[in-house]
């Protein structure tokens, strides 16, 4: 558990649809370097939850700030700018730029100048594993590329907090194994994750700390194993347990 | 749909890409000195002219995806800017076209600040609506524009004031005009600007979340659209020395120009080139033939293209015949 | 003075309840399959020369036409659906845009083509009659046509709400992969909701023959309102459309006499504009006009 101050902090996010609480209250740190997981049954409020965190969803009451700064006021852009990045439950690719271009447009809001951004889009590639078809069409990549891709795009922007939404849905076992590689590797070049995830076995070996929603409240916080074990949690994914059983 | 990917063929393909193009520039440069026929020049001046204007279009629609059905409003309005402030006030037309462009950029921006947040068909709906208030308004504004009875350039043979007594020099400054916005969107292709208007046009969120400020973009485009656009008008303006609000506010000029660039292709730098060489001479000698005895066949036809092509290739001649394809390297 | 404004407002409520019906077909289709019709005016324009050449070839009552023209505007709506509109969904936008724009300009300029730009009226049986209300007058033609389309807009309702078809229709609507994954057929939904917009169209269409004449563009002025209409009542919304409608026409109906009929239009648009810029969820509707930041 580390001392320094935390670099995304959540206060209190809370958003109505009409009746439905999608998240209530939720307060939330992640310290610098940590891999927090965001786990929760379907309808949890997680992904409401990345859209308020990161703009694109205005919370009706509560507070982000990232490395201090507060960001209410912001939208998406100003904080990617930032560092605060997301990926997409379902992946967004700019379908008719190459997979190459796709990075490229994410790594020009750090370098203006298109071969040095173009650069750094092939040095992108590279770690994620994308650099074979780098030329290809997006609109022709198989799911567990874009799912690359996705990943590859938000590195590029620059994040200092990476949020993951779901980015191991659909993939092969073994591109699970790749994916679960490759986010390690992002978090050793200093880089923050917090992750949404249904993939059990992954979230639960790869996060330092998992944060457990239900009905939009959070209901557990705490090392994999402690959660895990946590009757509560287990309640709420009634039927789950084994899958906690493989985590743990 | 975008075509500044390499041509497959390697090597061997992209010098025959290069003697093509010097073929066709060859072809441009020459033409208009042996042809001295005067309707061949007047169609290779509007094809010109047109092929220009839809590239500006293209900026906007294609490159970005927004898909304005009002831009008649900035031809207009660069064509009523130029002309108003050379006949009211002696400025050279060559100084008033680039005011006319600064007004449809300042226009553009209002227009963005208004309409860009809205949806799809909505903000197709308000860019018309814009073009209409602007006809309207033209139109009644009798005491600036002269109104139904149409702003008169009286004829100079004087070169500064952008008027020339031979057709050859038109075509040259239209082939110009032409070239000019065929490299700019070659070069915004390439640059940051083009990347993001094309990141915004695929999938907003996703350019948002990159950190791209999808609707400083959006106006950035748009405002260069604009402009490029009031620059064709103004040289409408110099062609035909004449105007008028429902001429030149039409929508018929808000539907030609993305149909040029459905046709040859959208969201490529030739596809409005390609459009307007099919449409336009095809246009001018069915408007020579059917002309005023049939009225709206004319239109009918043209209809009738935009509805086939846009169902049967919407990605135009460049996307089926040139379509971005992973080369062989 | 307060006559001739309880007389402005009547008319206007009139003229409203068949901008409602118009407005109605408009939205039907927007909410259930997301485009904007833009041949919408031109699908009015068509049912009204179907009306008046019903006279002029057959010496038919507006009226007795209906019997004709609001099957055949169903149809009419059935075949542009699947040669027009069914091969552009799932395609980009643009080519939904400008495949029904292309149809409105198609249409209209057939219409000039065929039969010149004169107008031409239509000789209703309750056209020229006067109905008279305590002290003030209506157009008969007029109250017809408003009692038929506020019912029948009544009757689009009910439909929805408490058909089987409707409840698949409204599923649709929130929700289209899902409602497909359900067993709803969602190509039949986008047909007979295309079908059913275009009949209501068609129906208005022949019903204000008697009281307005057909021309080529007629389709334009009466579809920029229906647009107005369908962004102030909220997209979608066809409880929206319908108080959106009488809105509207009483709108139009007072500033018609207050501002120049030249600029008459010009309003219209700036209506337009205003609506769009600072209620773009309309008076009534859940889904507004304007991106969202969230997808």
């Amino acid at each position: 558990m580390s001392a320094a101050p935390p670099l995304l902090s959540l206060a209190g996010i809370t958003k109505r649809f009409g009746a439905l609480a999608a998240n209530q209250g939720i307060s939330l740190a992640v310290a610098p370097g940590e891999i927090v997981g965001l786990i929760g049954p379907n309808g949890a409020g997680k992904t409401t939850l990345f859209n308020i965190v990161t703009g694109f969803l205005a919370p009706d009451a509560g507070e982000i700030a990232l490395g201090g700064e507060p960001m209410r006021r912001l939208k998406p852009s100003a904080r990617a700018r930032r560092g605060l990045v997301r990926t997409f439950q379902i992946a967004k690719p700019l379908a008719a730029l190459s997979v190459l271009e796709n990075v490229v447009a994410a790594a020009l809001t750090r370098f203006p100048r298109v071969a040095e951004a173009r650069r750094e889009a092939e040095g992108v590639l590279a770690l994620v594993g994308l650099e074979g078809p780098a030329e290809a069409l997006a609109r022709n990549l198989t799911v567990g590329q874009l799912k690359q891709l996705e990943v590859a795009r938000a590195l590029a922007a620059g994040p200092r907090v990476l949020l993951l939404d779901e980015v191991m849905a659909g993939l092969a076992p073994a591109e699970i194994g790749r994916m679960a590689a490759l986010l390690r590797a992002i978090r050793d070049r200093g880089v923050t994750i917090l992750w949404i995830e249904h993939v059990m076995a992954a979230i639960m070996r790869v996060a330092d700390r998992i944060v457990v929603l239900h009905h939009g409240e959070k209901i557990a916080e705490g090392t994999p194993q402690d959660v895990a074990r946590d009757p509560q949690v287990v309640q709420a994914y009634l039927g789950e347990k084994y899958l906690f059983a493989q985590g743990a | 749909m975008d075509a500044a990917a390499p041509r497959a063929g390697g090597p061997a393909g992209r010098t025959r890409g290069r003697l093509a193009w010097l073929g066709l520039v060859a072809v441009a440069v020459l033409l208009p000195l042996l042809v001295r026929n005067k309707f061949v020049h007047d169609v290779m001046i509007l094809t010109l002219l047109w092929a220009g204007i839809a590239g500006a279009w293209n900026i906007a629609g294609g490159y970005a995806g927004q898909i304005s059905l009002g831009h008649a409003a900035f031809f207009g309005l660069g064509a009523y800017t130029s002309s108003l402030l050379y006949v009211d006030l002696g400025l050279t037309p060559w100084a008033g076209m680039l005011a006319g462009a600064l007004l449809a950029a300042v226009f553009a921006a209002l227009l963005s600040a208004i309409c860009l947040r809205l949806r799809g068909p909505f903000f197709i709906l308000a860019t018309l609506a814009f073009a209409e208030v602007a006809r309207i308004v033209a139109l009644n504004w009798r005491s600036l524009t002269r109104g139904s009875e149409g702003l008169e350039i009286m004829f100079q043979d004087s070169p500064a004031h952008f008027m020339f007594k031979d057709k050859l020099p038109y075509t040259y400054l239209a082939l110009l005009f032409a070239a000019g916005i065929l490299a700019l969107c070659r070069a915004l292709e390439g640059s940051r600007l083009g990347y993001w208007l094309r990141a915004t046009r695929e999938e907003e969120d996703a350019a948002e979340a990159m950190g791209i400020d999808t609707f400083r973009v959006k106006v950035a485009g748009m405002i260069l659209s604009a402009a490029l656009t009031a620059l064709g008008g103004s040289f409408f303006a110099q062609y035909f020395l004449f105007l008028e609000p429902g001429h030149v506010f039409s929508f018929e000029i808000s539907v030609q120009l993305p149909l040029i660039c459905v046709v040859g292709g959208v969201g490529t730098a030739l596809g409005p080139f390609l459009g307007a060489l099919l449409i336009v001479p095809a246009s001018e000698l069915l408007r020579a033939w059917l002309g005023g005895a049939a009225s709206g066949l004319y239109l009918s036809l043209y209809a009738l293209l935009l509805i086939t092509v846009v169902l049967f290739m919407p990605e135009g001649l460049v996307g089926r015949f040139a379509p971005r394809r992973r080369p062989a390297t | 003075m307060t006559l001739a404004l309880a007389q402005l407002v009547l008319s206007g409520i009139l003229i409203g309840g068949v901008y409602a019906l118009i407005a109605v077909g408009l939205t039907l289709i927007f909410g259930v399959m997301k485009i904007v019709n833009f041949a919408h005016g031109e699908f009015l324009m068509a049912a009204m020369y179907a009306t008046y050449w019903l006279q002029a070839l057959l010496g038919w009552d507006p009226y007795v036409s209906v019997a004709l023209v609001l099957p055949a505007s169903f149809l009419f709506g059935l075949a542009v659906e699947r040669l027009v509109i069914r091969p552009s969904i799932g395609k980009p936008h643009l080519v939904v845009v400008f495949a029904t724009m292309g149809l409105s300009v198609l249409m209209q300029n057939l219409a000039l083509f065929l039969w010149r730009g004169d107008y031409r009226p239509v000789r209703g049986a309750l056209g020229e009659t006067t109905w008279v209300l305590g002290p003030l007058r209506m157009n008969g033609a007029l109250v017809v046509a408003c009692a038929v389309s506020v019912g029948v807009t009544l009757l689009v309702l009910a439909w929805l709400r408490y058909t089987d078809f409707g409840k698949g229709l409204r599923a649709t609507v929130q929700d289209r992969d899902v409602a497909m994954l359900m067993g709803i057929d969602v190509a039949r939904v986008f047909s007979v909701t295309f079908a059913v917009g275009t009949a209501l169209v068609g129906l208005a269409g022949a019903l204000i023959t008697p009281a307005y004449p057909t021309y080529p563009t007629v389709g334009l002025s009466f579809v920029l309102v229906a647009y107005v209409i369908v962004v102030l009542g909220g997209l979608g919304s066809i409880m929206g459309a319908l108080l959106g409608g009488i809105c509207i026409g009483v709108v139009e109906s007072l500033t018609g006499y207050l501002i120049a009929t030249s600029l008459n239009q010009l309003f219209s648009f700036l209506v337009f504009l205003a609506v769009l810029v600072f209620r773009p969820a309309g008076l009534l509707g859940q889904r507004p006009a304007t991106l969202a930041g969230a997808s």
